[in-house]
C-alpha cells in the first residue's frame, strides 16, 4: 500500500516543476536570433559614385582630387557588358540573371546572401556589409589561404551540410564552378534563388564583380570596386610596358607548391595571369593549370625566379629544401637567390584580391621600375 | 626422370600427389624458372636504362652510363654537368630502385596470399591489408611523429600485419578456412580500415597535412630519396628470399591443410609465418609508395596463366613481373605528360587492366581450341 505523499511534499515538487517551465520559457524567448539582423542593400537605385583612383597608393601618381562638383548622372553602362545580366537597363526590382543554373528573378534586393566559395565571398566582402553575409564556411576564416579572415570573427561558422545553408534562409547564394551540382539541387528544392558564375582568377575578374553587385543591388559599390581593380591592374601593366624589356629577355618565374608532391601552376592558371601581368613569363607555360612535376622537371624548366605559394611555415621550409637540393644547384633562381615565399592568399584566390598578387610579383620582377610604389590591400566594404 | 622426395617414406606416396599437382622435375622447374628470369631479366635491362636516360632533363645514354657508374664507383667524372650527375645520383636512381622494390614487394606478397587462402582474389588491396598499412602511415604523419625515417615504415608494417592477422582469424573461425567469409571479411575490413583512415585526415586540423596526406595515399614514387631506397631493400629481397624457399611448401598447402600436414608442415606456424610476412611486404610498400593497386593481383595471376600454377617459379618470376610492372608504369607516369607528372597507380591501372584482360582472353582462346 502506498503512503500519500504529504501535501508540503507535493507542494515542493509542483514548486519544482513550476520553477523549471519558467526557465524554459525565458531561456525559449531569449534564444539567439540567427546572427544576421535583415539589412536593407546599402546601394540605392540612383548612383551617386564617380570613379575612384587607384588605391593602389604608389607614391609618386597622386591621385587626382575630385572637385566637389553636381552628381553626374549615372553611368550604367559597365553593366552591359557583363555576362549573366539579362536587362542591363533594369536596375530595379525584379530582376532577371542567367547562369549555368539557368534563369533566376530575384524579386527584391537580397538581404541575407550566402556565397559557397571564398573568391565568391572575398568580392562580396568588397560590396556589401558582412551583416548582409549568412554565414562562412571555417576556411574563409584561414588567414593564410583568405583575404577576408579579419573580417569574419563575428559571422556564424557553418558545415559543408547544404541543409546549414537552407536553415539561414539566404535570399540568394552564389555558387562557383566547383560547387557540387547536388548541393545546388538541394537549395533549388528548398527555393532558393541559386547564381552559379564561374571565377575567372585573371584581370581582376571585373565582370564577376559587376554581375555580384547587380546580384545583391550594390551597383555603385561594384563600379567603385572595378574602377579600383580596372587602374590598379593599368598601373602596373603601363610600368612593365615602359620598361620595355623585350619578350625574349622577361624574367622566367614558376610558381610552386608542395605538399609532398610538387605542383606548378601552369598555363591558363590564375597564377599564369598573375606572371604575364607582372611582366614575367611562366616557365611552366608547357603544362596545363596545376599539375604535379617532380625536382627533376624544376631543373629541366630553369626558372630565372621562384614563388612558393602555400603556408608561410612549410613554404619556407620547402624553399630551404630547394635550395639546398643538389638537382638545382644550376637553376638560375637558385645560383641569384630569388625563391621567395608569397603571401598565398593573393596568389592563389579567384577573386580581384589576385591584383595584390600582379603588384607583389611585379615588383619582384622590376624592383627598379616599383621602387617608388607602396601597395596597398583592397579596401572592405565601408558605409562610409 | 629424377624426382627428389622428402625422405620419410610415407610421405611418398602424398609427394606423388604433390608431382601430379605439379608435375616437373626439379631441374625441369629450374630451367623454366631460368628462362623466365633471362626473359625478364633483359626487360628490367631495358627498362632500367630507359628509365634512367629519360625525364624532363635531357641526359644523352652515355652521360647516364657515365653517371651511374660515377655513382657507383665514387669517382667524379668531367663529362657528365653535375646537373646530369645529380639528377640521376640522387633522383632517377633512387626512384628506379624503390619502384622495382615496391612492385617485387607487391607481387610477392599477392602471391603469397592468393596461395594461403586458397583464392585468386586475394590481394593487399582487396583483403584490407594495404588499407591498414595506410592507417598506420597517415596515423604516424598526423600526430607529426615523421622525424624518423623508420617511423612509418614501422607503423605501417604493423598496420598491415594486424590488419592480415584479424581477416585470417576471421576467415578461419571455427577451424576451417571460408573463401566467402575471407573475401567478405576483407572487403569489411578494407572499409572499416578506408574510414578510419578518412577520420584520421579529417580530424587533422592542419590542411597542408591533410593534404599531404591525401597524396600520399594515392601512391607514387615523387620526392624518393636513398634513404627510402637503403630501408626497403634489404626488406624486400630477404622476403622475396624466404618466399622462394618456401615456394615448395607453398604448392603443398594448395592441396588442403589435411593433406599438407600429413606432408609434414607445421601448416598454422607456415601459414602464420606467411602471412606475417606478406604482412611485411605489404607494409614496407605503402610506407614508401602509398597505395598501388593491381600488381598483388595482376602480375602473379598473368604469370601463372603463362607458366601454370607452381610455386616454385611463380615466385621468383611474380617477384621479377612486380619489380618490371611498376618500374615501366612509373617511367611512363613521369614521362606521359611530362614536365608534369601522373600518379603511378593510374597507370598501373590502365596497364594492368587490359593487359589482364588481353591475358585471360587468349589463355581461355587456347584452352578452348585445345
Amino acid at each position: 500500500m502506498k503512503t500519500p505523499k504529504p501535501k508540503a511534499f507535493q507542494a515542493y515538487y509542483m514548486a519544482i516543476i513550476a520553477f523549471l517551465l519558467l526557465v524554459f520559457a525565458v531561456q525559449a524567448c531569449s534564444t539567439e536570433e540567427p546572427t544576421h539582423t535583415p539589412v536593407p542593400p546599402t546601394s540605392t537605385p540612383v548612383p551617386t559614385a564617380t570613379p575612384v583612383p587607384p588605391t593602389a597608393t604608389p607614391i609618386p601618381p597622386t591621385p587626382t582630387p575630385v572637385p566637389p562638383t553636381a552628381t553626374p548622372a549615372p553611368d550604367y553602362s559597365a553593366f552591359s557588358d557583363v555576362p549573366g545580366i539579362v536587362d542591363p537597363t533594369n536596375f530595379g526590382w525584379p530582376r532577371e540573371i542567367e547562369t549555368s543554373e539557368g534563369l533566376v528573378t530575384i524579386d527584391d534586393p537580397p538581404a541575407i546572401a550566402h556565397f559557397a566559395s571564398l573568391g565568391h565571398a572575398e568580392i562580396a566582402f568588397g560590396l556589401i556589409d558582412q551583416s548582409r553575409v549568412a554565414a562562412i564556411y571555417s576556411f574563409f576564416a584561414d588567414p593564410e589561404g583568405s583575404n577576408i579572415a579579419d573580417q569574419v570573427d563575428d559571422l556564424r561558422v557553418i558545415g559543408l551540410e547544404p541543409e546549414e545553408v537552407v536553415a539561414l534562409e539566404p535570399d540568394v547564394v552564389v555558387v562557383s564552378k566547383f560547387t557540387n551540382p547536388d548541393l545546388v539541387a538541394v537549395f533549388k528544392e528548398a527555393e532558393i534563388p541559386v547564381v552559379r558564375t564561374a571565377l575567372e582568377g585573371s584581370n581582376g575578374d571585373i565582370p564577376n564583380i559587376l554581375l555580384m553587385a547587380y546580384i545583391l543591388g550594390a551597383e555603385d559599390r561594384g563600379l567603385e570596386l572595378a574602377e579600383e581593380v580596372r587602374s590598379r591592374l593599368e598601373f602596373v601593366r603601363q610600368r612593365v610596358a615602359d620598361a620595355n624589356v623585350p619578350e625574349s629577355e622577361r624574367t622566367s618565374v614558376l610558381s610552386i607548391s608542395s605538399y609532398g608532391d610538387i605542383w606548378a601552376a601552369g598555363a591558363g592558371s590564375n597564377v599564369d595571369s598573375i606572371i604575364k601581368d607582372a611582366g614575367g613569363v611562366n616557365a611552366a607555360a608547357e603544362i596545363d593549370n596545376f599539375q604535379q612535376i617532380s625536382i627533376e622537371s624544376i631543373a629541366a624548366m630553369n626558372p630565372d625566379l621562384i614563388i612558393v605559394t602555400q603556408p608561410m611555415e612549410s613554404g619556407l621550409a620547402f624553399a630551404e629544401t630547394l635550395k639546398t637540393s643538389p638537382v638545382l644547384q644550376d637553376v638560375a633562381a637558385i645560383q641569384n637567390d630569388q625563391i621567395h615565399v608569397v603571401k598565398t592568399r593573393h596568389f592563389t584566390t579567384l577573386s580581384h584580391w589576385n591584383v595584390r598578387g600582379v603588384e607583389t610579383l611585379a615588383k619582384m620582377l622590376h624592383p627598379e621600375d616599383f621602387a617608388d610604389v607602396e601597395f596597398e590591400d583592397f579596401a572592405q566594404y565601408d558605409p562610409e | 626422370m629424377r624426382v627428389r622426395l622428402r625422405p620419410q617414406t610415407h610421405l611418398a606416396t602424398h609427394a606423388s600427389r604433390t608431382l601430379r599437382v605439379f608435375p616437373g622435375t626439379s631441374s625441369a622447374v629450374v630451367r623454366k624458372s631460368l628462362i623466365g628470369s633471362l626473359i625478364l631479366g633483359i626487360l628490367i635491362t631495358i627498362a632500367v636504362a630507359t628509365a634512367l636516360a629519360t625525364g624532363p632533363v635531357e641526359i644523352p645514354l652515355p652521360n647516364t652510363v657515365r653517371a651511374v657508374l660515377s655513382t657507383i664507383s665514387g669517382e667524379t667524372t668531367t663529362d657528365v654537368t653535375s646537373t646530369q650527375q645529380a639528377v640521376i645520383e640522387r633522383v632517377r636512381l633512387p626512384r628506379v630502385i624503390t619502384a622495382m622494390s615496391v612492385g617485387m614487394a607487391l607481387a610477392v606478397a599477392g602471391t603469397v596470399m592468393q596461395a594461403i587462402f586458397r583464392n585468386p582474389l586475394a590481394d593487399p588491396g582487396i583483403i584490407g591489408t594495404s588499407a591498414g598499412g595506410a592507417l598506420g602511415a597517415v596515423t604516424i604523419i598526423a600526430i607529426g611523429a615523421t622525424g624518423s625515417l623508420f617511423l612509418i615504415p614501422a607503423a605501417s608494417i604493423l598496420g598491415s600485419t594486424m590488419a592480415l592477422l584479424i581477416v585470417f582469424a576471421i576467415a578461419f573461425f571455427g577451424g576451417r578456412m571460408s573463401v566467402a567469409t575471407l573475401l567478405l571479411a576483407g572487403v569489411a575490413m578494407s572499409s572499416l580500415l578506408g574510414a578510419a583512415v578518412s577520420a584520421v585526415i579529417l580530424t587533422t586540423g592542419n590542411f597542408a597535412v591533410q593534404r599531404e596526406m591525401f597524396f600520399w595515399l594515392a601512391g607514387g614514387f615523387e620526392g624518393t630519396t636513398w634513404d627510402s631506397a637503403r630501408i626497403i631493400i634489404p626488406i624486400v629481397v630477404v622476403g622475396t628470399i624466404l618466399t622462394v624457399i618456401s615456394s615448395r611448401d607453398l604448392n603443398l598447402l594448395l592441396l588442403g591443410d589435411d593433406e599438407a600436414r600429413s606432408l609434414g608442415i607445421n601448416v598454422k606456424a607456415f601459414r602464420t609465418g606467411l602471412i606475417v610476412l606478406a604482412a611485411i611486404l605489404t607494409g614496407i610498400a605503402v610506407a614508401f609508395a602509398g597505395i598501388i593497386s593491381f600488381v598483388g593481383l595482376v602480375v602473379p595471376h598473368a604469370i601463372r596463366l603463362i607458366t601454370g600454377p607452381d610455386h616454385r617459379h611463380v615466385v621468383l618470376l611474380s617477384a621479377l613481373a612486380g619489380a618490371l610492372f611498376v618500374l615501366v608504369a612509373d617511367t611512363v607516369a613521369r614521362t606521359l605528360v611530362s614536365p608534369a607528372e601522373l600518379r603511378v597507380g593510374i597507370i598501373t591501372a590502365m596497364i594492368g587492366g587490359p593487359a589482364f584482360i588481353a591475358l585471360l582472353m587468349t589463355t581461355h582462346s587456347n584452352r578452348s581450341s585445345l
